[in-house]
């Protein structure tokens, strides 16, 4: 069965039945929140990290979600900040400058075993980590997931314009590295 | 107006997907991220692990944090008094006599009497005075104690000599 967002707020509301609607929720998201993740940190064992605890995190905070936003919106959300917070942390605990993060995370996906993309896809993944964090999540989530601006300006809390402004720059700086590498 | 807007907007994001598209056609199109066999399957089992196993162990309570803080700190200043208690003990007897001597003989002009007694035990005072076995609670203020002279004290030989050393001839004072 397919279950809409409504169906599974309804079970999350009712004491009876929370437990039930969380797994269902976790079913209908756990794979998407996932790959948010995965593009933005790479390697396999921090993305699991994070989006378990993006989970834990709906659940502790299911009594504050009252259905002001969508509940894919505020999961999404979510789990970008969790992804965004883990780099920070990467960064302070590394003390990398912004261009060795860039070059950790390609080394990372280069060494990752459960990655097994062809040089064609390295080099866009290259292409794409030379973004900038924020760039990259609105080309990953527009691209990758293929969401509408409408929907990604709700998760980053952005105007429509601005995202459409900031993906069409990431498109252009991913461009200019493909024609010159 | 603003269905031009969209048309525009339409226009650029299919450039702009185009330009990636484009590129990746010439790769293998299979996905690239792999996760481990079944991943997913077990996927809500460790959320639901995790959260009811996510209750804190008493040592890990933020109350027990702050009490074993506290104590830390306070055992940390009671380690540094100490110390220092015991630092100035040892600038207070770490210098040899000769090295006294040579500090006070340099500054002896910016040293008064009083200084010197001061910081004199009482065995030096009573070595330095000469005045033997007596109590030394008595010595200090023996020697503060300003004695009025008076002319009982001086002998008429001293008052003498003392007048013959002023210049004066034997009998000059009589007429004082």
């Amino acid at each position: 069965m397919n279950w809409t967002d409504e169906d599974i707020i309804e079970k999350i509301k009712d004491k009876k039945t929370v437990d039930y609607g969380f797994n269902l929720l976790m079913e209908k998201y756990q794979e998407k929140v996932y790959w948010v993740i995965r593009r933005m940190v790479i390697d396999h064992e921090s993305s699991d990290d994070i989006a378990q605890e993006t989970f834990v995190k709906v659940w502790k905070n299911l009594d504050k979600f009252k259905g002001e936003s969508k509940l894919y919106t505020w999961i999404y959300r979510i789990a970008t900040n969790e992804a965004l917070t883990h780099l920070r942390k990467k960064k302070r605990r590394f003390f990398l400058p912004i261009g060795d993060v860039e070059n950790e995370l390609v080394s990372t996906l280069e060494a990752d075993t459960y990655y097994s993309g062809d040089e064609i896809q390295l080099k866009l993944q290259k292409a794409i980590l030379t973004l900038p964090e924020k760039q990259r999540l609105v080309f990953n989530i527009k691209y990758f997931e293929e969401l509408k601006f409408r929907e990604i300006a709700e998760v980053l809390e952005v105007t429509v314009g601005s995202l459409k402004a900031q993906y069409h720059h990431a498109v252009k700086k991913i461009e200019k590295y493909l024609k010159e590498d | 107006m603003k269905g031009s807007n969209n048309i525009d907007d339409k226009m650029v994001d299919q450039i702009d997907d185009h330009v990636v598209s484009d590129f990746l056609k010439q790769s293998s199109g299979q996905s690239e991220f792999k996760t481990p066999d079944g991943y997913f399957d077990g996927f809500q089992k460790n959320v639901q692990d995790k959260i009811h196993n996510n209750k804190k162990a008493w040592w890990q309570l933020p109350q027990i944090k702050v009490a074993v803080s506290g104590i830390a700190c306070i055992v940390a200043i009671l380690v540094i008094v100490n110390n220092m208690a015991s630092t100035n003990e040892v600038a207070q007897y770490d210098f040899s006599k000769d090295e006294l001597i040579a500090y006070f003989s340099d500054n002896i002009d910016d040293i008064s009497e009083n200084d010197i007694i001061d910081v004199m035990s009482d065995a030096d005072l009573i070595e330095a005075q000469g005045f033997g076995e007596v109590d030394s609670t008595q010595v200090k203020s023996k020697i503060n104690e300003e004695v009025p002279i008076s002319l009982d004290d001086i002998s008429d030989q001293e008052i003498y000599e003392y007048m013959l050393d002023e210049g004066y001839e034997d009998g000059d004072w009589d007429n004082l």
